[in-house]
């Protein structure tokens, strides 16, 4: 299983902090959860994961789209940062 | 030896007392560069702001501060250097971020303090919202964050 977060905008877009994913069969990379996600949960989900300035990060370190992932894994996916 | 400071926080700060901490914690500190980033009074607009909120990403958030100084510490020869961010709700002319850098020598301090402020602007995981009397909006990335990384990663 791994957890997927969400923040900021794409948080409130998606009206959910986060989701378990439990059967990684088809998922080898970053990128192929995030287009899991765009196409299982409706229009909305699929206009918001199909942003190209999406941030992604596993395991609390931000990472290209074709990141491999693993097992208990945490990734995010979130709007560029706007802190200070 | 190096030492680095990263809190965040609800609370308010007082700028003053955190200089003080951090000299307070050195002994060859010759120069000491702070920066403080406020709350402005109005969005980009110019319309009055209500309220501005702070998200971030509970335990990245702090990571990512810390590999920034490291990286700085990397550049530079500092003594000690001190990270304090809010998150929540803050109001306009509120204190957000506190950088404060401590070195032998002023040149090296004032690198470390603005290579800081400039990194974390983009690359630590805080999201800004404002609320203004015409609604609440996500702030976007302003592209001219971006260049100012560039700018280090050219020198």
């Amino acid at each position: 299983m791994i957890k997927v977060y969400f923040f900021g905008r794409l948080r409130e877009t998606l009206n959910t902090s986060s989701i378990d994913i439990s059967d990684l069969s088809e998922l080898a990379t970053v990128d192929k959860v995030r287009i899991h996600l765009s196409k299982s949960y409706g229009p909305i989900w699929e206009e918001a994961l199909n942003q190209s300035n999406i941030v992604i990060s596993v395991n609390q370190v931000v990472v290209s789209a074709d990141t491999a992932i693993q097992d208990g894994d945490e990734l995010a996916f979130f709007p560029p940062m706007t802190g200070g | 030896m190096s030492s680095m400071i990263v809190r965040l926080q609800e609370e308010r700060f007082d700028p003053g007392s955190l200089q003080s901490t951090l000299f307070d914690e050195t002994n060859r500190t010759g120069g000491l560069v702070t920066f403080t980033g406020y709350v402005r009074a109005t969005d980009a607009k110019g319309i009055p702001l209500k309220s501005l909120f702070l998200e971030h990403y509970p335990g990245m958030t702090e990571k990512s501060i810390k590999g920034i100084i490291k990286e700085a510490l990397d550049r530079w020869d500092i003594e000690s250097t001190c990270v304090v961010h809010r998150v929540g709700l803050l109001l306009p002319r509120d204190p957000i971020v506190w950088v404060g850098s401590a070195a032998t020598h002023r040149g090296d301090a004032f690198n470390c303090c603005e290579f800081v402020m400039d990194y974390l602007k983009t690359k630590a995981p805080f999201w800004k919202k404002e609320e203004t009397e015409e609604g609440v909006r996500w702030i976007d990335s302003l592209a001219s964050d971006g260049d100012r990384i560039a700018r280090w990663d050219a020198s």
